[in-house]
């Protein structure tokens, strides 16, 4: 970084108070943390079950590790008196360690965000095929009920942490600054705590089966979750990390969308990309509370004995399904609309014309938004909560139809007599738009309350989500990264393997996926390890695509790995000739996004257009001033 | 320009309408559940035959579409990359098409609300909570619907025959031809009582007498099972020998349960139980 | 480049018409100016704001719907004593009379007069006071949550869901006030102060409301 950015307040002659802070000191802190919180509450606190314990020690051992990260350095400062950092003024460490360490930089958190979450869907990935192997045999002969259960709820739960950051949490992050002209984050503190608390999360989601797992799924419906041992309030504590996690990337993403957009970069000019962020950031900002509140009632619940979901003591289970869903689809929403986004942000650049109806295409975004605060009892259909609602939360599912309708039909229209390179992010685009289409229309049919009556809570309405998240949103975040790995990490990821991977992996989805909604229809219930022996041939079927499918990410595994730590060559600036700016940017990228702050001068998606101008004014700064 | 516009259009229209009708033709042939064994299923069977009828001709558009133009207008991979022309959308298509999933959505929503309003479906939509009727009478007649409460704990369901002095029987047997209402409730956690050829789920909650109501229109057998996560042995949570039996049978069985159940202390009959709190299944 | 350098904010560059609203102020100042923080901070504290309102809405969510639903009529239970309404007084007393002292000292020391490090002491002492009271509220309820009851979940959750969040504002207001010593930055801090001063008068509404639903309703 160069010296003249930023502004220095420490004078040299300055006492500087120096506390060590790196992960090291993070791991340390929070073993400890753990250890005070679980001698805590099992000594001097309520005794129901040892839960008290267990969950003060998660709770210490994650406040103690931003502690131990460097997240209490600045308050501790600005309470004691002492010199602050500037957060200009460049991370603490050099070279590879500071991927390991608290940065503020948005293009290190990016790609610590990344690895995390390629991570995490390894985890989630394992569980899936441990679940696909049991389902080989209709009885419970592989793997004992309980074990089954807790690997459904972990999958589940990891790949919801998943879904909801990794789109906002890589690419939001690396890219929105670019595309809107800026050289920092609002906040770059918020941002980097959203990427530290996932980590913990995710460490402590995996330790349930120490305490013996947990058998709610990721709904933690109580009072199935008030009945679950210890193991649960991994749960708890992994999803309220999670949850606030979105809800401060939220508020970082929406200030500085709205607030540090370059001159010139008005609202009709922004990527849809950072449409997508946008609009998911405003769910995740303001559902995300919701969850918060709903966990910690169930902590209470289950620590010092409340009653909010125990019925026969003036609670309601129906508390934690109206509170869990009310968050639970804008998540799904803050799950699918940054993969619009990338989808809609891709096509233009492979089909070489211009986004076909781009304010449509935010109106649709923006209606998605609005709506999705009105159907969360979609879910709740046959749970005997507010019958009379029915019809109106009908109409309001099937209303979404109508904005998710518009995504397709932008891509269309861009598509229309385009001149499409074929290149493999636009592949999978491509299969995101098949894949969606079969999750939606499949999700039209759940929406109708009677027919939902029969395929509620079947493998139908598991194929279908599976075909919206992995089908669409997957794909979309693979798209994303074959598209911008040049950009992030200076190397071109493998043409061919990316093909091979791509045919390998569509294909096997659907042969794995497709039979999901007739073993649905033929009456499977989700979430069960016993089914009847007349759907083996179907269940091995897909156990045995679902083993393809997971060895085409060996391929991506093998793809990643190799173009970034052993492929030499450096990828060229701009190698899908793309006219939006953060391919107008040297590679590898300077450590200050711009020597000075651009000027848009037109949209990023105009091609073909012969009078067009370059998307921003990039030049070196005015002799002047 | 227009006339390439018209040339694909006309090529996609026709593909789109030929592949549609055999489509069509072929969901037609698709043995859709539950079945015809209560009028309600029968009217899924035909809902999710009709949805899929809609959702035909959309989904071979749409795969039509990206398969189409990933042929027509691609590019000879290694030569030097051409804009297209430069189109920034059209009103009036953008219109046409909001209008017409718009009128989808609203035959699709319009139906759903017909068939959930209509009288097999009960009386009226907030059903939920109430409490029963007195119990010991002979249900079954028009007028009256036959009273069976369903109460889901871990691991199996219980069925009270309310108009037969609470009787409890762990199959549930129905006559043929009758109106049923199915009072579901739970005594420990949630479970859903899921009779797949009835056609009929709900959720059993604690504390909750949720009503759903079943018109029998075969004999036969059905498969109840649990359809909400309910712990451990949630899968094995199943009774494949529900029947739907002629009145006369169903008549001869229900006395044969009274009498069996004659001599035996049940719990007094309630429209719902409040179970021992925090009671810990596993 | 130099004049980026420290937190002077640059000669304001005429700008052409393409920078309109809020991107103008960041084409005209270098991006870690006080004037640009300043802005951010208040934008992203409406949206914290806006979240926290939510997370509080489940709340009072919870305590209406278990109130209309009253399972086993165990919502509100003749042993559960109402509690004590001076407390929740005395708390609508402190958190507004923090948030209007604080507003006060935010707004001389923007204008840089010598009494605003004073109301600000005031201010501090009057959250740990509040903190103080509601602690005492806690260790003399009336009733105990443990015995079930839809109330006193919602009284128990509710006030500590609030109470924990009240000890970070009164944290903060502490950093301000150590802040506002001389020799402290007195540029950047009084828009932050503002900027948080909204957030304390986000917390006595909510106990207000709080207060209003909890011990009337």
């Amino acid at each position: 970084m160069s010296p003249e950015v930023g502004a220095p307040m420490i004078q040299s002659s300055e006492r500087r108070v120096v506390i060590p802070t790196n992960l090291i000191t993070g791991i340390v802190l929070a073993a400890f943390g753990y250890w005070v919180g679980v001698n805590l509450g099992n000594s001097y606190l309520l005794i129901d079950d040892l839960n008290t314990g267990v969950l003060l020690g998660y709770v210490f051992a994650s406040v103690l590790f931003l502690v131990g990260i460097g997240f209490a350095n600045y308050p501790l400062a600005r309470l004691f008196g002492w010199p602050v950092t500037p957060q200009s003024a460049g991370d603490e460490y050099k070279g590879a360690w500071r991927y390991f360490n608290l940065s503020l930089d948005h293009k290190v958190i990016g790609i610590q965000y990344l690895v995390a979450m390629l991570m995490a869907m390894l985890f989630g990935g394992i569980g899936a095929m441990l679940i696909r192997t049991n389902l080989l045999t209709p009885d419970q002969t592989i793997v004992a009920p309980d074990k089954y259960l807790t690997l459904v709820s972990m999958h589940s739960v990891m790949m919801v942490f998943v879904a909801s950051a990794a789109i906002v949490g890589p690419f939001g992050n690396f890219f929105v600054p670019y595309m809107i002209g800026t050289n920092r984050m609002a906040f770059p503190r918020l941002e980097a705590l959203s990427f530290w608390l996932v980590p913990p999360a995710i460490i402590i989601l995996l330790a349930a089966p120490i305490f013996g797992g947990f058998p709610t799924g990721w709904t933690g419906y109580a009072p199935l979750s008030e009945q679950a041992g210890q193991g649960y309030d991994s749960y708890i504590v992994g999803f309220t990390l999670i949850g606030i996690a979105l809800c401060v990337s939220g508020i970082n993403m929406l200030t500085t969308i709205i607030a540090l957009r370059a001159p010139g970069m008005t609202w009709t000019r922004l990527p849809i990309f950072v449409w997508g962020v946008f609009s998911a950031s405003i769910l995740g900002t303001f559902a995300a509370p919701i969850l918060a509140a709903g966990l910690v009632m169930q902590g209470l619940d289950r620590t010092i004995n409340t009653s909010f979901f125990i019925s026969s003591n003036g609670g309601s289970p129906y508390l934690w399904q109206n509170l869990f869903w009310f968050f639970g689809h804008p998540e799904v929403y803050i799950f699918i609309l940054p993969a619009f986004g990338i989808v809609l942000e891709l096509i233009p650049h492979f089909a070489r014309k211009p986004l076909w109806g781009y304010r449509t295409a935010v109106v649709g975004l923006l209606g998605v938004t609005l709506l999705s605060w009105f159907v969360w009892q979609h879910h709740l259909f046959v749970s005997g909560i507010a019958p009379a609602l029915r019809p109106f939360y009908m109409f309001s599912t099937e209303m979404i139809s109508i904005p998710t309708g518009i995504v397709f039909l932008v891509a269309f229209g861009t598509l229309w007599r385009a001149k499409i390179s074929m290149t493999v992010p636009m592949l999978f685009c491509l299969g995101f738009l098949f894949n969606f289409l079969i999750g939606g229309l499949s999700g039209v049919f759940l929406s109708d309350v009677p027919s939902d009556v029969t395929l509620h809570g079947s493998y139908f309405s598991m194929a279908h989500f599976h075909y919206t998240i992995v089908g669409g949103e997957i794909f979309a975040i693979i798209a994303a990264i074959y598209y911008w790995f040049p950009k992030m990490t200076g190397r071109m990821l493998n043409n061919t393997l990316g093909k091979i991977h791509f045919w390998w992996m569509m294909i096997s989805f659907n042969l794995a996926f497709m039979p999901l909604f007739a073993v649905g229809i033929l009456d499977m219930p989700r979430r069960v390890s016993t089914y009847l022996p007349s759907l083996q041939g179907l269940n091995d079927w897909v156990s045995i695509w679902a083993y393809i499918l997971f060895s085409s990410m060996l391929f991506f595994a093998v793809n990643i790995i190799w173009s970034w730590f052993f492929n030499p060559k450096l990828a060229p600036s701009d190698p899908w000739q793309a006219r939006s700016i953060e391919w107008q940017l040297p590679t590898p990228l300077p450590k200050r996004n711009f020597e000075r702050i651009p000027t848009f001068t037109s949209g990023p998606y105009d091609y073909g257009d012969p009078n067009r101008r370059p998307v921003a004014d990039l030049g070196p700064e005015p002799a002047s001033a | 320009m227009i006339r390439q516009d018209r040339t694909h259009a006309l090529r996609l229209l026709v593909a789109w309408a030929v592949l549609s009708v055999i489509g069509i033709v072929i969901a037609l042939q698709v043995h859709l559940p539950p079945g015809d064994q209560s009028h309600q299923a029968s009217d899924q069977t035909w809902l999710l035959q009709l949805m899929t009828i809609i959702s035909t001709p959309v989904f071979v558009g749409v795969v039509l579409f990206i398969v189409y133009s990933a042929f027509a207008f691609r590019q000879k991979p290694g030569a030097v990359l051409e804009d297209g022309p430069p189109g920034r959308g059209n009103f009036r298509v953008q219109v046409a098409w909001v209008a017409i999933t718009a009128v989808i959505v609203l035959i699709l929503a319009g139906l759903g609300i017909n068939e959930l309003g209509s009288a097999a479906n009960g009386q009226d939509f907030s059903a939920s909570g109430q409490s029963l009727g007195t119990s010991g009478t002979v249900g079954t007649t028009a007028s009256r619907p036959l009273q069976v409460q369903v109460i889901g704990q871990q691991w199996y369901f219980t069925y009270r025959y309310a108009d037969y002095g609470g009787v409890e029987s762990l199959h549930l047997v129905l006559p043929v031809d009758a109106n049923v209402e199915l009072h579901i409730t739970s005594t420990d956690i949630l479970h859903s009582f899921w009779a797949y050829q009835l056609g009929v789920k709900a959720d059993a909650n604690p504390g909750v007498d949720n009503i759903t109501y079943l018109t029998t229109e075969h004999t036969g057998n059905f498969t109840v099972r649990c359809a909400e996560l309910c712990g451990i042995w949630h899968g094995n949570m199943s009774d494949e020998s529900g029947q739907v039996v002629s009145q006369a049978d169903f008549a001869t069985w229900i006395a044969s349960l009274q009498k069996s159940e004659a001599g035996l202390k049940l719990p007094p009959y309630a429209p719902f139980y409040f179970p021992d709190p925090r009671a810990k299944g596993t | 480049m130099s004049q980026r350098a420290g937190h002077q904010i640059a000669e304001p560059v005429p700008q052409p018409v393409l920078s309109r609203g809020m991107p103008s102020l960041i084409a005209r100042s270098p991006e870690w100016a006080p004037a640009v923080d300043a802005r951010l901070a208040r934008i992203g504290m409406w949206m914290w704001i806006g979240a926290d309102a939510l997370f509080f809405v489940a709340w009072f969510f919870a305590f209406f719907y278990l109130r209309a639903l009253d399972n086993n009529h165990d919502f509100h239970t003749i042993w559960v004593v109402h509690p004590r309404r001076y407390m929740g007084g005395i708390i609508v007393l402190l958190i507004a009379a923090t948030a209007g002292l604080f507003w006060l000292g935010a707004r001389a020391l923007a204008n840089r007069r010598a009494n605003g490090r004073n109301l600000l002491w005031l201010a501090l002492v009057a959250g740990i006071l509040c903190i103080g009271f509601q602690i005492y509220e806690f260790g003399h309820l009336g009733f105990d949550p443990q015995m079930g009851g839809g109330y006193p979940s919602v009284f128990v959750g509710l006030k500590a869901a609030w109470l924990v969040q009240v000890v970070g504002a009164v944290l903060w207001l502490a950093t301000h006030v150590a802040q506002a010593k001389p020799g402290g930055d007195l540029i950047v801090r009084p828009a932050a102060a503002i900027t948080f001063g909204y957030f304390l008068a986000f917390l006595a509404g909510i106990s207000l409301i709080a207060y209003l639903v909890l011990y009337f309703v």
